[in-house]
């Protein structure tokens, strides 16, 4: 038998308009999100990182992993946006990497999911969209920098969606905590069960460079 | 008999009998785990290894107070930064490739600890932290420098490596168990006699004896929160009646549903039984349709007592939310039968005396971990009271148990695994079963006089990942007849 998890998967936009301070941040944005979750008991013992990149393709560059074996990514940014095979790769990852309660064993925990994009999708993604709110591979939390990114396409993805107007290193390394937040948070209430499926998950209130989409 | 004398067992050598004056549940009270466990020690006597975690707990209270000057923000993260800093700069002479991001990861991750709750405080915080950073295992130099010296040559924080994986600790809960809106309607709950960790004892009837604990769950514990589970059991001459219930940890006042509830349906079915038609006990067939009757009454009136609670206090009965399980042995001129209900997840486990194992209720649990469709004070819960099993070949059984969901999710799938667990009573723990990180050694719980206090050690195991609090609440032929 093994341990269950909270599998927590990172989709990160690295089209070309993220290159820079943008990449760099997010780059920097990962390491500290790694650091901090080493300093929560609840998350060492549960939480598995994941980390999925796209840009012309999508790629997961860091497949689930344990806190403690995690390393932090060498991501560079280039190309368009691949955003519907982003999302189909994150779907089969989760098909392959979550294990749902059977006979045998306990199932993962229900996964934690961020997706963040600067840019409209150049791929066909409306499919894709459509399968992961039907699906609902785990809580997503899609979030939308910049000017050019459109929160409504990723309200197609998800209901949770929030806008990230600038895209500072500030801007992003407050992303990070609060990812980092939203991940201990959700690692301590599951130690705590039972919970109500239909209660989703409750996130901390993100900083104020972030607002929530209505 | 009052709720308390079915809860402590007058059997305990812990002392913990009365709850208000006895002077060890005084000590008890919001003690660490480990000046709990010291309590009712003999662990060095009966060769028993202390859980290794538990030592750093009763430091831990301690650099928090800087921590809180500091950060103004005594969350439960911020308190575990100090022993995560000492251990940074250890990592620092293997720097690898130290370059410039690598610097500001820790940077990054200072300012974090210092208080991660919102942005806002975040940015204070900054200024505070600097002033702080004259701590000792504060490394100062990682601190200032911000963005501003990267090539820093100690560039301690590189890779995830050296990066030390933090640990548990304990803390006591600084709220009143009682909410106050429930404590004004109801005093009588206000109590100032909880306790992190329980156990009771008590032999019930010629055959069988009741052994019980409880233990609230490193993660509460970690989280400043009370323990959620409870248990509760009650018998008269006929009948013995085992109730174990679980919080949901999304519930601001589980504790008091989960308590309430258990306590409410143990002394509702001991009053519907005492006021019962007799003529109907004696006779097999009317009985098992009585008793039935009496299982999802008294399940209904747990219910029933937290909702009202929940509504006299003008909170919702949400916030209350608990699972219930429970189990009523019934013996009679030599006929015995067992009767159950379940309200959520838990487990109800039957060992044979053929070593088989049978599970004895109506598990409710989602896909994904942790998730329950159903609690009692949900409006179905109404209805799952209804469905009462009923099992009558009780020559065949030798023990059974009900447990929360810490239980049984670190022994899933438990309609196996409670073999292990039924073993390892009987027999004793020589070393940790497989998976498990580590079990304290101890004689079989089943052997010992203080079988109470056995369990309760029993219940500390540490298994990865589960660190929820536990609940058994279980019955044993003695002597058993299954021989492992």
């Amino acid at each position: 038998m093994s341990i269950r998890r909270l599998p927590v998967y990172i989709l990160a936009d690295c089209s070309g308009s993220m290159n820079g301070a943008p990449i760099e941040s997010v780059k920097s944005g990962i390491r500290a999100l790694h650091s901090e979750l080493m300093g929560d008991p609840s998350a060492v013992e549960s939480a598995y990182l994941s980390v999925i990149t796209f840009d012309s393709n999508a790629q997961q560059v860091v497949p689930l992993t344990e806190i403690t074996q995690f390393n932090p990514p060498d991501i560079t940014a280039g190309g368009t946006t691949a955003f519907g095979a982003a999302l189909k790769l994150l779907m089969e990852c989760v098909d392959r990497e979550v294990r749902k309660t059977s006979e045998e064993e306990k199932g993962d925990w229900k996964p934690l999911i961020f997706i963040f994009t600067d840019g409209a999708p150049t791929d066909r993604w409306d499919e894709n969209a459509a399968a992961m709110k039907t699906n609902r591979p785990g809580n997503v939390i899609a979030v939308a920098c910049g000017d050019a990114a459109d929160p409504e396409i990723l309200k197609q993805v998800t209901e949770t969606v929030l806008v990230m107007k600038e895209m500072s290193p500030e801007a992003f390394k407050q992303f990070f905590k609060w990812v980092s937040a939203s991940i201990k948070q959700t690692s301590q209430k599951i130690g705590a069960s039972p919970v109500s499926p239909d209660e989703g998950v409750a996130l901390p209130p993100p900083p104020p460079e972030i607002i929530i989409h209505p | 008999m009052s709720l308390k004398q079915w809860f402590f067992g007058s059997e305990r050598p812990g002392g913990e009998d009365s709850p208000e004056g006895g002077s060890q549940s005084a000590k008890n009270t919001g003690s660490s785990e480990d000046q709990e466990q010291s309590q009712f020690l003999t662990p060095e006597q009966l060769g028993i290894k202390r859980p290794e975690d538990d030592p750093p707990k009763e430091e831990k209270p301690e650099p928090k107070p800087a921590g809180e000057q500091k950060a103004d923000a005594p969350k439960a993260m911020n308190s575990d930064k100090p022993p995560e800093d000492e251990k940074k700069p250890e990592a620092a002479p293997r720097p690898p490739p130290a370059e410039i991001e690598v610097e500001h990861t820790q940077i990054l991750t200072k300012e974090e600890m210092l208080g991660l709750k919102s942005a806002d405080e975040d940015r204070k915080k900054e200024e505070a932290a600097k002033d702080s950073s004259n701590q000792p295992e504060k490394s100062d130099p990682t601190d200032q420098p911000e963005k501003k010296e990267p090539e820093k040559p100690a560039a301690p924080a590189p890779p995830p490596a050296p990066l030390k994986a933090a640990t548990w600790k304990t803390e006591p809960v600084k709220e009143r168990w009682c909410p106050p809106e429930t404590a004004k309607e109801f005093p009588e709950l206000d109590r100032d006699d909880y306790q992190d960790h329980i156990y009771v004892e008590r032999i019930v009837s010629e055959q069988w004896r009741v052994i019980g604990g409880s233990r609230r769950g490193r993660k509460q514990a970690f989280d400043n929160r009370f323990r959620e589970d409870a248990m509760a059991f009650g018998h008269n001459d006929h009948a013995t009646v085992l109730v174990v219930a679980d919080g949901a940890g999304s519930s601001k006042y589980s504790r008091v549903g989960s308590h309430v509830a258990v306590h409410e349906t143990v002394a509702h079915f001991l009053k519907l039984l005492k006021e019962a038609d007799a003529e109907k006990l004696k006779d097999k067939e009317s009985r098992s349709k009585l008793l039935k009757e009496f299982v999802t009454k008294a399940v209904q009136a747990g219910r029933g007592k937290v909702v009202n609670i929940a509504e006299k206090s003008k909170l919702s009965p949400k916030e209350f939310r608990a699972t219930l399980l429970t189990v009523v042995h019934y013996h009679r001129d030599g006929e015995e039968l067992l009767l159950s209900n379940q309200v959520g997840d838990g487990a109800i486990s039957l060992l044979l005396k053929d070593k088989t194992l049978k599970k004895f209720g109506d598990a409710d649990s989602g896909a994904f971990s942790g998730e329950v469709s159903c609690f009692l004070t949900d409006s179905e819960g109404q209805k799952k009271a209804e469905t009462v099993n009923e099992f009558d070949e009780l020559d065949k059984l030798d023990a059974l148990f009900l447990c929360s969901d810490g239980i049984e999710d670190a022994f899933y799938p438990i309609d196996k695994k409670a073999l292990d667990i039924y073993k390892q009573w009987m027999t004793g723990v020589d070393k940790p079963l497989d998976h498990f990180k580590d079990q304290p050694k101890q004689p079989g719980v089943f052997d010992q006089e203080a079988a109470g206090w056995a369990l309760a050690q029993w219940l500390e195991f540490e298994k990865r990942g589960e660190n929820d609090d536990r609940t058994v609440l279980l019955m044993h032929r003695r002597p058993p007849s299954v021989q492992f």
